[in-house]
């Protein structure tokens, strides 16, 4: 495929040091990694390995203390990049606790980000809709707020919501860590059909080793360092 | 020669009464001769009911609309505290500053109608109600008092400044001796739009502090909290 082989994303010896009352937490420990398009790569680890922090790093939610970080062409680090901007249309973020607005329907969240990133009315209602299809929801359940859907509805609603404005990068942090097994499935089968269908580049942090098997390539991460840990055949 | 009594409700209004009188008064006395013999303590006795009404129920649009600013400024800490990871999250998916304070200015402007609706109300039944505890007493007391110039007197001094602007509260028209004693609490368009904005303008001040917060409020540190 075309797409693959370009790089995603671009990182190299990053760090981001934590200082707390209890002393210093190095959560990220010079990382480097490259990442490509068009396929699925997990990054395993225990709780407090340092997963988010990196995930979120990627997402430019945190800064690092130092290191390069080149995500979707575009450095997060060179100050006169509009961050906002970035997040707005560049990633899109699929948490473990699907953090939707509540007061919303599933297709007003869908319709969200468009919204803010200033995408016409007319066509935000198309285009949600065809991502709900997309993660495989029924129309029936577009007008129903997020406390009247199921955890993997939830989910679902929530990936439809991360490609609202069609970004590059995917960052899932533990988005099966909330439901079952089965409806994990769902949830991670929808991630790899964006990555090998859509070309996204999708990162999957999780402690889930069953994830890892349906990844394309895998890190492990321990105490904020991050090594390689093998290609799928 | 006494003609009747009269009671003037200011020390402002001698000079408009000297000259009504000299007028109606000089017609009866021909010799032009006439004695106006002030007795404050009598105009105190009718008077003071009144003003009282008219300052406790200032006193209570006051406090009821301090107590709506409160509320406003509280619910703004509420929305904020309780609203921070919608916002937050609102912030991590993209949503610029000034998104993210529209939204919860939309909110904030929503609540203060409500506490306008709620105020005018509120102030409305209190003065009402500081009416009612004050007159009655005030019939009973100087009643007779009250009537007597109502009927001998042009009427040009009498109600219309011991009920001043601001007040709630709209004279009763003289012409009917038995409504006088109550207060009819009217909602003035000019008092309603004057609230309006104070709360607009006090709540807008209330909302600078977590508009700061908003702005500095980082959407890593809520995602975090789960
Ligand atoms: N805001 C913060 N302040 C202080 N320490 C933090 C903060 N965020 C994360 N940490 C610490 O950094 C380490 C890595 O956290 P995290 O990236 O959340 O790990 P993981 O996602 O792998 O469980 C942990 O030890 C955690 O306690
Ligand atoms: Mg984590």
């Amino acid at each position: 495929m075309e797409l693959q082989g370009k790089l995603a994303v671009d990182i190299e010896g990053v760090s981001k040091t934590y200082s707390t009352k209890g002393g210093v937490v190095k959560a990220v420990d010079d990382v480097t990694m490259s990442v490509r398009r068009a396929e699925v790569t997990t990054i395993l680890g225990p709780s407090g390995a340092g997963k988010t922090t990196l995930l979120y790093i990627l997402g430019s939610l945190e800064r690092p203390d130092e290191g390069k970080v080149n995500v979707a062409g575009v450095d997060l680090l060179d100050p006169s990049v509009d961050l906002t901007e970035f997040r707005r249309t560049k990633v899109g973020f699929v948490f473990q606790f699907f953090n939707l607005i509540p007061s919303l329907t599933a297709i007003e969240n869908v319709t969200l980000p468009m919204d803010l990133a200033g995408v016409p009315a007319g066509v935000q209602n198309k285009t949600a809709a065809g991502l709900l299809e997309r993660t495989r929801i029924d129309e029936s359940l577009f007008n129903r707020r997020p406390p009247r859907l199921s955890g993997g509805e939830n989910q679902r609603v929530a990936i439809a919501r991360a490609l609202a404005n069609d970004p590059d990068v995917i960052l899932a942090d533990e988005p099966t860590g909330n439901l079952d097994s089965e409806t994990g499935k769902v949830v991670i089968e929808i991630l790899r059909s964006l990555a090998h269908e859509d070309g996204k580049c999708v990162i999957v942090v999780t402690h889930d080793e069953t994830i890892v098997e349906m990844s394309d390539r895998a890190y492990r991460m321990e105490d904020g360092k991050l090594r390689f840990h093998r290609v799928s055949a | 020669m006494t003609l009747g009594s009269y009671y003037f409700d200011s020390v402002d209004s001698t000079e408009v009464i000297k000259s009504a009188f000299k007028s109606e008064v000089s017609e009866i006395n021909k010799d032009g001769k006439y004695e106006i013999a002030t007795d404050y303590s009598d105009y105190e006795s009718i008077a003071d009911p009144l003003v009282k009404a008219g300052n406790s129920s200032r006193i209570g649009l006051a406090a009821t609309l301090g107590a709506c600013v409160l509320i406003v400024i509280l619910s703004m800490v509420i929305i904020i505290g309780y609203r921070t990871k919608e916002l937050g999250i609102l912030k991590a998916i993209g949503a610029k500053n000034l998104q993210v304070i529209g939204q919860y200015a939309v909110e904030v402007v929503l609540i203060c109608l409500f506490a306008v609706v709620l105020a005018s109300g509120a102030s409305g039944f209190t003065a009402k109600k500081m009416g009612d505890w004050l007159l009655p007493e005030t019939t009973m007391q100087n009643g007779s008092v009250l009537q007597a110039p109502s009927k001998a007197m042009p009427m040009f001094a009498r109600d219309r400044s011991l009920y001043k602007e601001g007040s709630g509260f709209q004279g009763v028209s003289s012409e009917s001796n038995e409504s006088f004693a109550t207060l009819d609490v009217t909602y003035r368009g000019v008092l309603f739009v004057y609230a309006a904005l104070m709360l607009l303008v006090l709540s807008l001040f209330g909302m600078a502090i977590p508009v700061v917060r908003l702005v500095r409020l980082e959407p890593v540190k809520v995602l975090r909290m789960e």
